[in-house]
C-alpha cells in the first residue's frame, strides 16, 4: 500500500511523479476548483472504501465543481469526479462502476505505463500532461482517464474494476448503462469534448467491454443504491441545471429534463428550467412552452421566486404591463434581496401607470 | 494559466495578430480616441494597443492591469454561443448572455467565478448592465473583472477591466470608469 507519506520506496521516477500530481492537488484546492461537502465527501469516500478496502487512506476522493461529464485518476492515488457527472448518473452502482474504473489507473500505477509507453514513442504528440500522464491544471477539467489511456490500460481498468464492483456487491448491470447515458449526452448534443484521445470511441469500448463482462460473469441482483445515493445527489441535481443556463448550455437542460421520468428525479422547481431552457433555445413556440413551463413551476412551488420574475419579463415584453408588474412585485417580494432587484425595479418603474392601467 | 487567463491572452495575440501596429503611449495628443464605431478618451500614461477598432489599454502590463473595449456586430456578438445581440435587448439579457459568452469561451466553467454585482447601469446614452465578477487564478490569485455593455442599433459594445484584487483592482478602478464615462457609441 501507498500512503501518502509512505513514498520511500518508489522509484525516482515514481515519486516525481508523484509529487506533481500532489502539487494539482494543491492547485485545485487553491484555485477553489472543489466542491465543498462534507457529508458528499464521506459519502463517496465510503464508497471508495468498499471498492478498496486495503487502499484506505491512499484513494483519495474529491469532487470538482464541473458541470462536465468527467472523472480522473492521478498517480498519488488522488480521484477527481465532477459534480455535473455525479448529479447525471442515477444510483450507487453507476457512481461506483466509474470509481471502481479510475482506481484500477492507481492501483496499476497506469499513469507510469503511460509515461513510459509515450516517452518511447515518436508516434505521439508530447503535451506535458501526455508525457508525464498527469494532464496539468488547465487541462484537468477538460482530462478524462475513462478516456484518456492507451486501449489496453482502459480494458483492464474496465476487468479489475468489474471484479472490484462486483466484490463490493454492486449491481454489475449498472456498469454498461453508466456509459451508454454518457454516449447517449455526447450523440444527442454532438459534443466535441477535449478529452484526451477520443470520445466516441473510448465510450462505445467502455460500453462493449461492460456487456461483455456482464454476458461473462454477471451475477442476477446486487445493490443499486437508488435511495441513498437520490439522498446526496439531489441538491447537486438543480445546481447542474443553473449551471448549464449560466454556460448557455440550454440544449443539455433540454434533454434532460425531456427524458422520459425527468421529474421524477428532479425537483418540481426544474419546471423553471426547462421553460429558461426553451426561453433560451428561442426557436418557433418556445416562448409558449417556456411559459407553460414557468407557470407549472408557480403551480407546484409557489414560493420559489425566480418563475415569477421570468413571467414578468416575459409579460414585460408582450406588452402586458399590468401582469408585468404584478409578476415583478410578487417575485420581490418572495426574493428581497434578489441579486437582479435593481434591474427588476427599474423595468417596473419604466411601464407607465397608464400602460399598467390599460 | 486557466481557462479565463488562456482566453485573454488569445484576444492579446489575436489583438497583436490582427494589426501591425506595437505598443503606443497614449498622452495629451492621442489620448482623444475616435474609431469607426465609437470614439473615447484613453488614460494618458497608459500603452495602448488597436486591432479592428478594438482596443487593449495598459499601464504596467497586462496582468497587472487592462482594460479591453469592443465593438461587435449584432450578428457576431456572442460568438461562442451562437447568439446574436439586438438593440431591443433588455441589460439584464444582455448581461446574462455575456456572462455566458465569457463562460463558454473557457473550455469549461470556472469553479471560482463569482458574479459579485450586477446591475442596470448608464452608458453613452445607453442604458447597459454592469457585472462585477471574481476568479481564481490556477496559482490562488484573485482576480477582480467590471464588464460594462449595452447594444444599439449599429451593435453591441463591451467595455472590460480586469486586475488582480490585490492593490491594482481598486486602483486603477477609476480610470475604468473615467473611460467608460467618456464613451460614446
Amino acid at each position: 500500500m501507498q500512503g501518502q507519506a509512505d513514498t520511500q520506496h518508489l522509484t525516482a521516477e515514481e515519486q516525481r511523479v508523484w509529487y506533481t500530481a500532489r502539487e494539482l492537488d494543491e492547485q485545485m484546492e487553491k484555485a477553489d476548483y472543489l466542491y465543498e461537502s462534507a457529508a458528499l465527501q464521506s459519502y463517496i469516500q465510503g464508497v471508495m472504501q468498499k471498492l478498496y478496502p486495503e487502499y484506505a487512506g491512499t484513494l483519495n476522493v474529491r469532487v470538482v465543481d464541473s458541470p462536465s461529464l468527467n472523472a480522473f485518476a492521478l498517480p498519488n492515488g488522488s480521484i477527481y469526479i465532477n459534480t455535473g457527472l455525479l448529479a447525471r448518473l442515477d444510483n450507487e452502482a453507476q457512481m461506483a462502476t466509474v470509481l471502481a474504473h479510475e482506481g484500477v489507473h492507481f492501483t496499476h500505477k497506469h499513469s507510469l505505463q503511460q509515461r513510459r509507453n509515450i516517452k518511447s514513442s515518436t508516434a505521439f504528440s508530447t503535451t506535458f500532461g501526455m508525457v508525464t500522464g498527469i494532464p496539468m491544471i488547465g487541462d484537468l477539467m477538460g482530462a478524462s482517464s475513462i478516456y484518456g489511456f492507451s486501449k489496453d490500460l482502459e480494458r483492464e481498468a474496465d476487468a479489475e474494476g468489474f471484479q472490484r464492483l462486483q466484490a463490493a456487491g454492486y449491481d454489475v448491470t449498472q456498469a454498461p448503462v453508466t456509459f451508454e447515458f454518457l454516449m447517449a449526452e455526447v450523440e444527442a448534443l454532438d459534443i466535441d469534448e477535449p478529452y484526451f484521445f477520443s470520445t466516441h470511441p473510448g465510450l462505445q469500448e467502455r460500453i462493449d467491454n461492460f456487456r461483455e463482462l456482464v454476458k461473462q460473469h454477471g451475477t442476477v441482483g446486487g445493490y443499486r443504491g437508488v435511495e441513498a445515493y437520490q439522498a446526496h445527489i439531489d441538491s447537486l441535481r438543480e445546481r447542474l441545471l443553473a449551471d448549464y443556463l449560466e454556460l448557455g448550455q440550454y440544449q443539455s437542460v433540454l434533454l434532460i429534463l425531456t427524458e422520459k421520468d425527468a421529474f421524477t428525479r428532479y425537483p418540481p422547481t426544474a419546471w423553471y428550467y426547462l421553460g429558461e431552457a426553451y426561453r433560451l433555445r428561442d426557436e418557433e413556440g418556445d416562448a409558449d412552452l417556456a411559459v407553460k413551463a414557468y407557470q407549472t413551476a408557480v403551480a407546484r412551488v409557489p414560493a420559489f421566486a425566480p418563475p415569477y420574475r421570468a413571467l414578468g419579463l416575459h409579460a414585460m415584453k408582450t406588452g402586458q404591463s399590468a401582469q408585468a408588474v404584478s409578476w415583478f412585485n410578487r417575485y420581490l417580494e418572495l426574493a428581497p434581496e434578489a441579486p437582479d432587484r435593481a434591474y427588476i425595479e427599474m423595468y417596473r418603474s419604466q411601464m407607465s401607470p397608464q400602460e399598467i392601467n390599460r | 494559466m486557466n481557462r479565463l487567463l488562456c482566453s485573454a491572452v488569445i484576444l492579446i495575440l489575436a489583438l497583436i495578430a490582427g494589426c501591425a501596429t506595437t505598443w503606443t503611449r497614449i498622452d495629451d495628443a492621442n489620448r482623444s480616441y475616435h474609431g469607426e464605431h465609437y470614439s473615447v478618451m484613453l488614460p494618458p500614461g497608459w500603452m495602448r494597443l488597436e486591432s479592428s477598432g478594438n482596443l487593449l489599454l495598459s499601464k504596467d502590463g497586462v496582468d497587472l492591469q487592462r482594460i479591453i473595449i469592443e465593438y461587435h456586430p449584432h450578428d457576431k456578438a456572442f460568438e461562442k454561443l451562437k447568439k446574436t445581440s439586438s438593440a431591443s435587448m433588455l441589460p439584464s439579457e444582455l448581461a446574462e448572455l455575456t456572462l455566458a459568452e465569457l463562460e463558454a469561451s473557457q473550455k469549461d466553467s470556472l469553479p471560482s467565478l463569482k458574479v459579485i454585482s450586477n446591475s442596470p447601469v448608464d452608458i453613452a446614452g445607453h442604458t447597459g448592465f454592469l457585472l462585477h465578477l471574481s476568479f481564481k487564478t490556477d496559482d490562488g490569485l484573485r482576480i477582480e473583472m467590471l464588464m460594462q455593455g449595452f447594444a444599439d442599433a449599429d451593435g453591441y459594445y463591451l467595455l472590460t477591466y480586469r486586475a488582480p484584487t490585490l492593490y491594482y483592482f481598486e486602483r486603477d478602478r477609476g480610470v475604468f470608469e473615467s473611460v467608460c464615462a467618456s464613451f460614446h457609441g
